[in-house]
């Protein structure tokens, strides 16, 4: 039996519209889910001349300084602050500058001892230049790796030069804020070049997630976006 | 009759309509699970975020059966060692307690068939929002609309949801509900766990769903080990959780399905004359049984390693991944045969009524029907082809599974012949069965590809899989649910589902289905990895039009939400047998009453398909000891 | 009336009561059709399986079974799709049926005929397959380069024994027709290495290893290594890029990756 009153027609477009607004609801509920998975606000490089800028992020031992609502579990995470979502300026050369604030776990893969691709193949750790440091020194490593059939591979991987475990706590500036919950940092700088824009992304391959041996090392923040996995994106500003 | 009198009447009243119902049950519950993860909490310390959300798990499954009454008859009749009178066991199934039959623990099955029947509807409704999660993602490429986190955790939501909700379709709803008055019987065998295996599928809705509290879980529906050991956040546990009291639901259906089906047959009804839809839910129970204790036993084993710091799968402890893989696909096999005989078997049983011919082969259909379950369970090796786990047996499972497609050739040919020099009267739930035969061929022959070893090595793991799957899983399963769907719930809602809207959803689905999973074969030929958050540029034309294809399916969903609701509110009676068919619960009226049939049960005595000549309008006399055929004792019965 | 038991064996009459015979009619089409498709199958194989994907001896073998089963499965898509477009293009009723169908009922001939044939070709495809199988486990030769492949979560670490070279990173170098042997090992989850272009695929399992069969690449150019199985995270992010490379350049390649020939 086929009705084709006007207000059965109306209930179908009505019905198809409640249902798409009710996916978009749930699309843009799962993204606001803080919990789930989230990329923290995007944090610019400084441009410092038409072709480079200074990208200066930092390594802590937990997340009080920039998760400070994170729940009983996270609050206790290694983490990257101010931000894990990168934005660089497109064919430039970047210098990273991190200041290190935690002490180091073992590497188990001595690949990520040794400095890659950055310009010169070096780094600096308190002004000193070195291409590799011991496996058992880092705290974490920053690593860069494209995407699939990137156009422009980039890929970047230094060690950062933990701080010693009894290192005692200071009082400081981190990033604009006076603190006294963390050691004296090491510093570790580098520089890289970057080509047309495109989306990367990075994170740590020291596991650092837990004190157990593998595969717990990579799990927790390490596998979590907003600690110590991200997105790099190369664009044009 | 003074007013305080009426309120206090009405205050009771209140307290004894919602306690003990389904109301009670999640208060409790919910209460318990805060208590006992607390008190988890203080004992397990920091270190352990895992044990506060088992106890809390585990505290809201049994308190929520305290509070919905399920243990009642237990102190009642156990203890208190004596039997239920007929008026309790009454009261236990619903009678003279209206709408709120369907809020409590009542063991009359047409209850539980309805119950099962909303809770799939639902389930199918929430699952596919994950679909179209999915396809928003990858209908563009890069990690844009989701974190890569979130959309691993929409990708495994989908899949459990969608294989929980799959495998109970047609058991739950129509096994439940249709099946017992098929076979002549008022009720099923164990009326008690009938109630028990719908509300553990109940309680097992809100557990997993609370998972996107806790930071969802990595691995998809398979939940590989080790990555689900590995994982911190509690958000695995859900998924442990959930399969664990899904495959104790399971369980308690399937045995009480077996032993209905055995011992409560009516007068006449030999293993000969039972209909398809019987054969099928039986095998699909038996096999169900067979494996479903394999995935409990191997979530139980995640659960330790994660709780209780065991290492069964962890290597570097001594563990080994590739038990899970053994545990998991034993089960996995067999459990998408559970999900596909029970629809294979609806589509037959539909397309007997609309072509009014009997099944062609009924003989040879049911030993292919029993061909598929025996086979199923020797297979699951095909998954670990590239496991590097037992390479010497990829030969032999190679030999088995390519053998399943001999019984499943059978079901073809007895569906093609039902349908040839047929009356082919074309309803919906007719096009959904013919919907079932063109994906099912597409779906099947693509297994082969799967099944051989030299075209596995180039597909495995990838799209060409994820496509496969969808064809027979959905493409079968779901469009025989849907056949079914629109054929019975005259008969179980009392009311006729708006024709054009049905077709409309038929049109919608099928064509928004073959557009959305060929492009999606296309995508794994090209060699696009499954579980693809961020998807490689050479792919990403193949799933924009995916995506596009899955608006179409979007848009069939509302429109049979529509159908459902416009038909609750103000749709047309049907009659008592709408289609003109021939099996026993068309013989009844609707709504069904509380006991099925009247004072005799039916004597049974041939097959139920045969349709000449045309009976008049069906018996309304409940007393009627009516055969399960009309056709007069003169016509030669072709019982094959 | 009733016509009990009629055969519906493909190839005897159907009695004509003035009824065209439907038997023949829906052979005749699902035979042209099935010429027309395995003819369109053919002509549409380098477009569905680009050239690029059939750059190593195993991955061309690989695609010639892909075409022969799909070559296969026409006839067996078109019995379904004719014979169900058929029925209900000639035996649809427009309104509630006020008579029964014909009652058929598949003769013992038919039933033996018909599981006769889905056998044979059920064991067609198992030798076909099992032939392929044992063909890939030919024992390698002297000059197989072992390629040691380590997987973490998320990158693919390359090591070369034979040359002391150990890479990682986003690119590594093939010979062309040089046999290659892939042997795989995870440091964490499982992972999925697969090289689609070259067909090959394995798992890394965590504390085991596991080898792929040895193949030879045919034809230099870029293809790219996945993972194909869900390991985190990051796991659509899990590539590099593989150069089949002429063995000269290759040499170059691994001396200035610092290893040694």
């Amino acid at each position: 039996m086929k009705q084709h009153s006007s207000g059965f027609i109306i209930g179908i477009v009505v019905s198809i519209i409640l249902g798409f607004s009710i996916v978009a609801g749930i699309a843009l509920g799962l993204r606001a889910s803080g919990g789930l998975g989230y990329e923290p606000d995007v944090y610019r490089a400084v441009k410092t001349g038409p072709n480079s800028a200074t990208l200066h992020i930092g390594t802590f031992p937990d997340s009080a300084f920039c998760h400070p609502n994170a729940d009983a579990q996270k609050i206790e995470w290694v983490t990257y602050c101010p931000s894990t979502t990168f934005e660089v300026p497109a064919n430039s050369t970047i210098t990273v500058i991190i200041d290190n604030y935690d002490s180091a776990t073992s590497l188990i893969n001595d690949y990520f001892s040794k400095v890659h691709g950055t310009i010169g193949g070096t780094m600096t750790v308190n002004g000193k230049t070195m291409s590799q440091i011991s496996p058992d020194a880092p705290g974490h490593t920053f690593t860069i790796q494209s995407v699939p059939n990137a156009p422009h591979p980039i890929f970047v991987s230094v060690p950062i030069m933990g701080v010693a475990d009894n290192a005692p706590a200071v009082t400081q500036q981190i990033f604009g804020v006076t603190t006294s919950d963390y050691p004296k940092p090491n510093v570790i700088s580098f520089q890289f070049r970057t080509g047309p824009p495109g989306t990367y992304i990075w994170h740590c391959y020291d596991p650092c997630g837990n004190d157990r041996e593998p595969p717990y090392g990579f799990s927790g923040p390490m596998s979590t976006t907003g600690y110590m996995a991200g997105t790099m994106t190369v664009a044009n500003y | 009759m003074t007013t305080q009198a009426t309120e206090v009447r009405r205050r009771t009243d209140l307290f004894h309509t919602l306690c003990p119902s389904v109301v009670s049950g999640i208060v409790l519950g919910a209460a318990a699970a805060v208590v006992f993860g607390f008190i988890a909490h203080l004992l397990a310390g920091e270190d352990n975020p895992d044990a506060p959300v088992a106890a809390a798990y585990t505290a809201w499954v049994i308190f929520f059966f305290i509070g919905i009454g399920a243990f009642n008859g237990i102190f009642k009749w156990g203890f208190g060692r004596r039997e239920p009178t007929h008026e309790e066991e009454m009261a236990l199934a619903g009678k003279d307690q209206g709408l709120w039959r369907y809020f409590r623990f009542t063991t009359d099955h047409k209850v539980v068939g309805m119950q099962y029947l909303a809770t799939v509807l639902v389930m199918f409704f929430i699952g596919s929002m994950g679909a179209f999660m999915i396809r928003l993602e990858q209908s563009r490429p890069g990690a844009i609309f989701f974190n890569p986190q979130t959309y691993n955790t929409i990708v495994g939501m989908h899949g459990i949801i969608m294989i929980v909700t799959t495998i109970v379709m047609v058991s739950g709803p129509f096994g439940n509900f249709i099946l017992p008055i098929m076979i002549g019987a008022r009720d099923m065998a164990f009326p008690r766990l009938n109630a028990l295996s719908y509300w553990l599928l109940f309680t097992v809705i809100p557990m997993f769903i609370s998972t996107l509290l806790f930071a969802g879980f990595p691995t998809g529906w398979t939940g590989y080990a080790p990555l689900s050991v590995q994982e911190l956040t509690p958000g695995m546990d859900a998924y442990c959780f959930t399969i664990i009291v899904f495959g104790l639901s399971v369980t308690v259906a399937a045995i009480n399905i077996v032993t209905t089906v055995i011992t409560m047959r009516t007068k006449g009804m030999t293993w000969g004359r039972l209909p398809v839809m019987v054969w099928g839910v039986l095998l699909s129970v038996i096999l169900g049984l067979t494996a479903f204790p394999s995935f409990i036993i191997a979530q139980t084993l995640v659960l330790m390693d994660r709780i209780f710091q065991t290492s069964f799968f962890i290597a570097a402890y001594g563990g080994n991944n590739w038990l899970y893989e053994h545990l998991f696909w034993f089960m996995g096999h067999p459990e998408v045969y559970v999900i596909a005989i029970p629809a294979l078997a609806v589509a037959a049983e539909v397309a007997t009524v609309f072509t009014r011919k009997p099944v062609y082969g009924y003989k040879l259909l049911i030993g292919g029907l029993i061909g598929i379950a025996v086979l199923s369970v020797l297979v699951w090796g095909h998954h670990l082809y590239l496991s590097g786990s037992e390479n010497a047996l990829d030969g032999p499972f190679m030999l088995d599974t390519e053998l399943i497609s001999i019984p499943t050739g059978v079901f073809f040919l007895a569906l093609i012949g039902t349908l040839w020099r047929g009356r082919i009267w074309v309803t919906v739930p007719m096009l959904f069965v013919c919907a079932v035969l063109v994906n099912f061929v597409i779906g099947g022959v693509t297994g082969i590809y799967l099944a051989d070893l030299p075209t596995d090595e180039l597909l495995h793991g990838g799209m060409f899989v994820t496509a496969h799957f969808h064809f027979t899983l959905v493409g079968a399963g779901v469009f025989a649910f849907f056949s079914g769907f629109y054929y019975w719930f005259p008969k179980m809602v009392g009311k006729r589902l708006n024709t054009g809207l049905g077709q409309l959803h038929f049109w919608l689905f099928e064509i928004g289905f073959v557009g959305t999973f060929l492009s999606l074969f296309y995508a794994g030929l090209q060699g696009e990895p499954r579980w693809s958050a961020n998807i490689a540029p050479p792919f990403a034309t193949a799933n924009l039009i995916a995506s596009l294809f899955a608006i179409l399916i979007a848009a069939s969903v509302f429109v049979a939400v529509y159908n459902v609701i416009i038909t609750l509110a103000r749709g047309e009676k049907a009659e008592t047998n709408e289609w003109g068919a021939r099996t026993l619960e068309w013989t009844i009226p609707t709504p069904v009453p509380l006991e099925n049939f009247g004072e005799e049960l039916p004597v049974v005595t041939s097959l139920p398909y045969n349709y000449e000549p045309e009976p008049v309008a069906a018996a309304e006399s409940p007393s009627a000891p009516a055969s399960g055929s009309a056709g007069t004792p003169l016509q030669p019965q072709s019982g094959d | 009336m009733s016509e009990p038991n009629i055969e519906g064996s493909a190839g005897s009459a159907a009695p004509a009561r003035q009824e065209p015979n439907h038997i023949r009619r829906a052979v005749i089409l699902w035979v042209v059709l099935s010429i027309i498709g395995i003819i369109v199958v053919i002509l549409i194989t380098p477009f569905v399986l680009p050239p690029a994907s059939s750059a190593s001896d195993l991955s061309n073998a690989d695609n010639l079974t892909m075409v022969a089963l799909t070559i296969l499965s026409v006839p067996v898509g078109m019995f379904v799709f004719v014979f169900l477009g058929y029925s209900l293009y000639a035996f649809k009723v427009k309104e509630r049926p006020t008579e029964a169908g014909i009652p058929l009922q598949p003769s013992p001939t038919l039933q033996i005929s018909w599981l006769g044939i889905t056998s044979l070709l059920c064991l067609f495809l198992l030798i076909w397959g099992l032939f392929a199988f044992y063909q890939q486990t030919a024992a390698a030769s002297t000059n197989t380069l072992v390629v040691r492949v380590t997987a973490q979560q998320w990158l693919w670490t390359f090591d070369y024994p034979q040359y002391g070279l150990s890479v990682q990173g986003q690119e590594i170098d093939l010979p062309v027709n040089r046999p290659v042997q892939f042997v795989v090992t995870s440091e964490d989850v499982l992972h999925g290495f697969s090289i689609h272009a070259l067909a090959v695929r394995v798992d890394a399992n965590p504390g085991e290893i596991t080898t792929t069969s040895v193949i030879t690449p045919v034809q230099t150019g870029n293809f790219t290594v996945n993972c194909v199985e869900l390991c985190g995270l990051y796991h659509s992010y899990m590539w590099e890029a593989v150069n089949v490379v002429s063995e000269s350049t290759f040499e170059s390649w691994i001396t200035s990756q610092g290893g040694h020939l």
